[in-house]
């Protein structure tokens, strides 16, 4: 009995081994590319930055006492959860509707496909141009077109949702590209049953497309929502430094940008990113939580 | 699959072609020079091609915008890789001396005999280390004037503005415009908080407060003089462009689209209003003075205008120190300058060429520019890192907020006591 | 019988409605965009929009004037180059990776998988400064190295492929081994090439966000002859700031070759990206 078990274990470590050299690069990509600067901006975050990264100071835990304190700080983190609260909810539900309807045997539906991504392949920034161009108070399209003089993106109130359309613009094309993959998984004869038994189209939806439907939702919803709450493109772009609506409207991670690099103060721009790093933390924590209860996994 | 493959492959490989071929044309190096405005570009590039041909090394000017400048430079700095040659900047120059950023130019002025006294003498003070050492060699300098379109003023039957002008005139005429003009959408008058040096500033001075006083380690502005100057620029505020549509749309293009009567701007602009489509109707005046004694003529001390001298430097550890510190003493010597001011890129950093600068733009009069440098001019406003303060005082927290709403005259002296609190944490910190 | 064709037929107009609706949408930016790029500042600013046909012609001059300030060739290459070795650095670690997660077994295998895992649900700002720092340090700024960087390994990559490889059959090892291939035969010529539709899935997905990446190039690659399509856009906007015609003009000179790529592949593209989201 002594040889087979030899042989097994030989086998095995010659698995091991391969296995080992498979991994290698990507674990060690990930450890030195990820893993070591997390612990390093988090060290940094203790740091006040001199002139030019030379001189740092340690300061303890200075610049979190000045970060929880910031009202600009947390203002931004609300900004960036408003943002969220529109580029979520409405690109699913928008993207979702078009997936349905494109799912059904029409004609024409590959032009529409082909239209509805095609945000999707452009950079953000060249998006964020024409919009803030569409927008402008005084010679944009859309107050031309309504005879206004709305300050899309200068008015405090508004400018959040006005940025936030035009995240749910470019994200629609993903979100149905996906709904679409997911409805084409349910199977047919689900409906059929339904119909039979007299169920009209509506009420088909709610109870058989969207619990069916559900891990492709909840996986959207995810991505989406850690993708909005980690915007800065949008705001980067659209924004002029003197905007009135800046301070209203500027995401968390614009806010970083601002202070990493543009002031060059490093340090009180890590201990920004661990804000919103902690946040993105617990709602996936709430995510994992809430998958359990809502998700329908067959 | 083998399809997109293909194509990639193809496309890699000829774009691998054309690098190749680019880069087997160039010399055995190009100094690279980066400065922040494209205005500029083309006339460098003909003094740099000059020195080039004499010199045999290329020089490639590229341009960064100014909001990106610095952050890069900043970048370049703490990572190793700055350009060779740049503009340096009253902003920040004093910290990059100060942390030996830059090449020390001492010993290539005395080898090469370069004749400092030639140059306007506080921007020499500026380049020039608290230990004697110089840093940068004077680029130019510029002065502030007000531009103003004569087919707007033609329209509405206002009189032209003239060198006797004082503020309270421009917001008069500025009034009518707005007044006749609301109709079609024209304004009097255009200036957003971030322009300061081409136009707030120069109020604030003109009432009798500094920006930054002398030794760049206080601020006046919250003062009653300096309250009272900026309610004069809030008195204009009343008759221009709303604050959001200059920040959407720039005070430039609003201009530039004939929707605005009057503007401020500097010398270092008027190429883009000379290239401009209808630059036929486009004049500069004497920047308007404050008559703060009442006695109805503009007395010392009553007219200022912003004026700032850039400077050429080299980073301090440039490959090629020997070829960049003759580079920046071709740019800085008469004969540059003199193109310079010629091509009418900028005034130049050599005093007394101001008069081939006038001529440099046949059939638009720029000598506006020219007899500011009767006025009293003021060297713009800076401190060891004013970026920490330049900043916020045009944000919200600062004049963002009176720029809101300029029929409030408490706004503005809120603005005002704000701005000096800001400055003065800011220069604590420091 | 009649009113529920009546209906269908009712439904159907709505849905084609709300189609067309949802398509204007999405296109009126796009045609605004190329719209302004042919005007000038003056005809842009002019208050009629549907000032289609201005009375100098179109400006096709915009573009020339953008094309010749910014060098428009050499930041397609630079985009092209850091796209194309993002993906081939993405598609080779991840796909040797999912192999050994996803068929072998081996000590520790749990304790790595969590370390990709958990890199997914970290939020990239952290990672910036300092691979930034450390690629300034490996004096990789304003070089397309720099710019790939942090894609040249993928934990989505990993989990992707790991997935679509638990999907293959169970057998086809088996035989394999009993034909006398060792592991690194059977993953080269037999279970590799049965991933192709993740590995193109992969390679789509990785391939757009790069090209979409801002923050990266913009502080990597300063210098306007190393930068990409995105940073470069920034850059312009600051310079050309409020001269809108010449800004659209860039846009569109931005985005034509990636929309171009997408209209004739656009299968592979929307599969590609259906699969990803499909897998996880």
């Amino acid at each position: 009995m002594a040889k087979p078990r030899k042989k097994r274990t030989a086998a095995a470590r010659n698995e091991a081994i391969w296995a080992w050299a498979f991994i290698l690069p990507t674990i060690i990509g990930l450890i030195i590319l990820n893993y070591y600067p997390a612990v390093e901006t988090v060290i940094q975050s203790f740091y006040k930055t001199g002139d030019f990264g030379l001189g740092n100071k340690w300061v303890g835990l200075a610049n979190y006492q000045k970060v929880l304190g910031s009202e600009e700080v947390w203002q931004s983190l609300w900004n960036t959860i408003k943002y969220a609260i529109i580029e979520v909810p409405f690109g699913v539900c928008i993207a979702l509707l078009l997936a349905v309807f494109l799912n059904k045997k029409l004609k024409g539906t590959s032009v529409f496909r082909t239209i509805f991504f095609l945000p999707m392949v452009c950079a953000p920034a060249a998006v964020a141009m024409v919009w803030r161009w569409l927008y402008n108070q005084q010679f944009g399209l859309l107050n031309n077109v309504f005879h206004t003089q709305i300050a899309w993106i200068s008015d405090p109130n508004l400018a959040w949702i006005s940025i936030g359309i035009i995240g749910v613009w470019s994200v629609i094309g993903y979100n149905m590209v996906l709904f679409i993959s997911g409805l084409q998984e349910i199977p047919g004869d689900y409906y059929e049953a339904a119909a039979i038994d007299g169920a009209t189209g509506i009420k088909q939806f709610f109870k058989i497309t969207v619990p069916l439907l559900s891990p492709t939702t909840f996986f959207i919803v995810q991505t989406r929502l850690i993708g909005a709450l980690t915007v800065f493109d949008l705001m980067f772009m659209v924004l002029d430094k003197t905007n009135v609506a800046l301070k209203k409207t500027q995401s968390i991670v614009y806010l970083f940008y601002d202070y990493a690099f543009t002031k060059s103060n490093k340090g009180y721009g890590a201990a920004v990113v661990m804000v919103l790093v902690v946040f993105i933390m617990i709602i996936t924590f709430i995510l994992q939580r809430l998958e359990k209860k809502l998700v329908f996994y067959n | 699959m083998k399809r997109i493959l293909a194509l990639v492959l193809t496309l890699m490989m000829v774009m691998g072609l054309m690098g190749g071929m680019t880069a087997a044309s160039a010399a055995d190096f190009t100094i690279n020079v980066n400065i922040w405005d494209s205005n500029q570009q083309a006339g460098l590039q003909a003094i740099a091609d000059d020195w080039t041909a004499i010199s045999g090394v290329p020089v490639k000017i590229e341009v960064v915008n100014w909001d990106s400048y610095w952050t890069l430079l900043a970048a370049g700095a703490q990572g190793g890789k700055m350009p060779d040659v740049f503009w340096t900047h009253s902003n920040t120059v004093q910290m990059y001396m100060d942390n030996d950023l830059l090449l020390k130019l001492n010993d290539y002025i005395a080898k090469d005999g370069v004749d400092m006294s030639l140059y306007y003498e506080d921007i020499v003070a500026l380049y020039t280390r608290s230990d004697g050492n110089i840093y940068a060699l004077p680029k130019d300098h510029d002065t502030i004037a007000l531009l103003y379109n004569k087919a707007i003023f033609d329209k509405y039957g206002v009189a032209y503005p003239t060198d006797d002008w004082t503020w309270e005139d421009m917001y008069e005429a500025a009034k009518k415009i707005q007044e006749a003009g609301a109709a079609d959408g024209v304004y009097g008058m255009a200036m957003n908080t971030s322009n300061n040096q081409d136009g707030w500033y120069n109020l604030v001075y003109d009432y009798g407060a500094q920006v930054i006083t002398d030794d760049h380690k206080g601020t006046t502005i919250g003062s009653d003089a300096g309250k009272a100057g900026m309610d004069m620029v809030r008195k204009l505020l009343t008759v221009g462009a709303p604050q959001s549509v200059v920040a959407e749309t720039g005070t430039d293009s609003l201009f530039q689209s004939d929707k605005v009567g009057m503007i401020t701007q500097g010398s270092w602009m008027i190429n883009s209003f000379y290239k401009a489509e209808h630059h036929a109707d486009y004049c500069w005046a004497a920047l308007p003075y404050a008559d703060v004694n009442g006695n109805g003529q503009c007395d010392d001390g009553e007219r200022w205008s912003c004026y700032n001298g850039l400077g050429w430097a080299a980073a301090f550890n440039t490959e090629h120190p020997d070829e960049c510190a003759s580079l920046i003493e071709y740019f800085c010597s008469v004969d540059a300058q003199k193109k310079q001011a010629e091509l009418g890129v900028t005034m130049a950093g050599i005093k007394g060429i101001s008069d081939e600068f006038a001529n440099a733009f046949p059939g638009m009069d720029v000598s506006a520019f020219t007899k500011a440098e009767s006025f009293k001019l003021y060297f713009r406003p800076y401190t060891r890192n004013t970026v920490a303060w330049e900043d916020p005082i045009q944000q919200a927290g600062g004049f963002l907020d009176a720029w809101q709403n300029p029929a409030d005259p408490a706004l503005m002296a809120t603005a005002c006591e704000n701005a000096q609190r800001i400055i003065e944490e800011a220069i604590a910190a420091e | 019988m009649e009113s529920a064709i009546a209906r269908a037929r009712l439904s159907k107009t709505v849905i084609y409605i709300i189609l067309i609706l949802f398509s204007f949408i999405m296109i009126v930016p796009f045609a605004w965009m190329i719209l302004t790029a042919l005007k000038t500042n003056q005809e842009a600013i002019s208050v009629d929009p549907f000032y289609i046909f201005p009375a100098n012609g179109w400006h096709w001059d915009n573009f020339g004037k953008v094309w010749e300030s910014y060098n428009f060739l050499v930041l397609y290459k630079n985009t092209l180059l850091m796209i194309l070795f993002r993906v081939i650095c993405a598609c080779l670690t991840a796909t040797m990776a999912g192999y050994a997660f996803g068929r072998l077994r081996f000590p520790g295998k749990n304790l790595m998988f969590a370390l990709v895992l958990v890199q997914m649900m970290i939020p990239s700002q952290i990672f910036i400064i300092p691979q930034y720092l450390m690629v300034s340090k490996l004096g990789l700024l304003n070089t397309v190295t720099g710019l790939v960087f942090p894609g040249l390994v993928t934990a989505f990559g990993t989990y992707l492929l790991k997935t679509g490889y638990q999907g293959l059959p169970k057998d086809l090892e088996e035989a394999a081994a009993i034909d006398g291939c060792n592991i690194g035969q059977r993953f080269l010529r037999i279970m590799m090439p049965l991933t192709r539709s993740s590995m193109v899935s992969l390679g789509i997905f990785t391939a757009l966000f790069a090209f979409k990446d801002l923050m990266w190039p913009m502080i990597v690659c300063t210098r306007a002859d190393t930068t990409t399509l995105a940073a470069g856009l920034a850059k312009m906007q600051g310079q050309y700031g409020n001269d809108y015609p010449t800004m659209m003009a860039s846009a569109v000179l931005a985005l034509v070759p990636m929309i171009v790529i997408y209209v004739i592949f656009q299968k592979q593209f929307v599969e590609g990206i259906a699969t990803s989201g499909g897998k996880l």
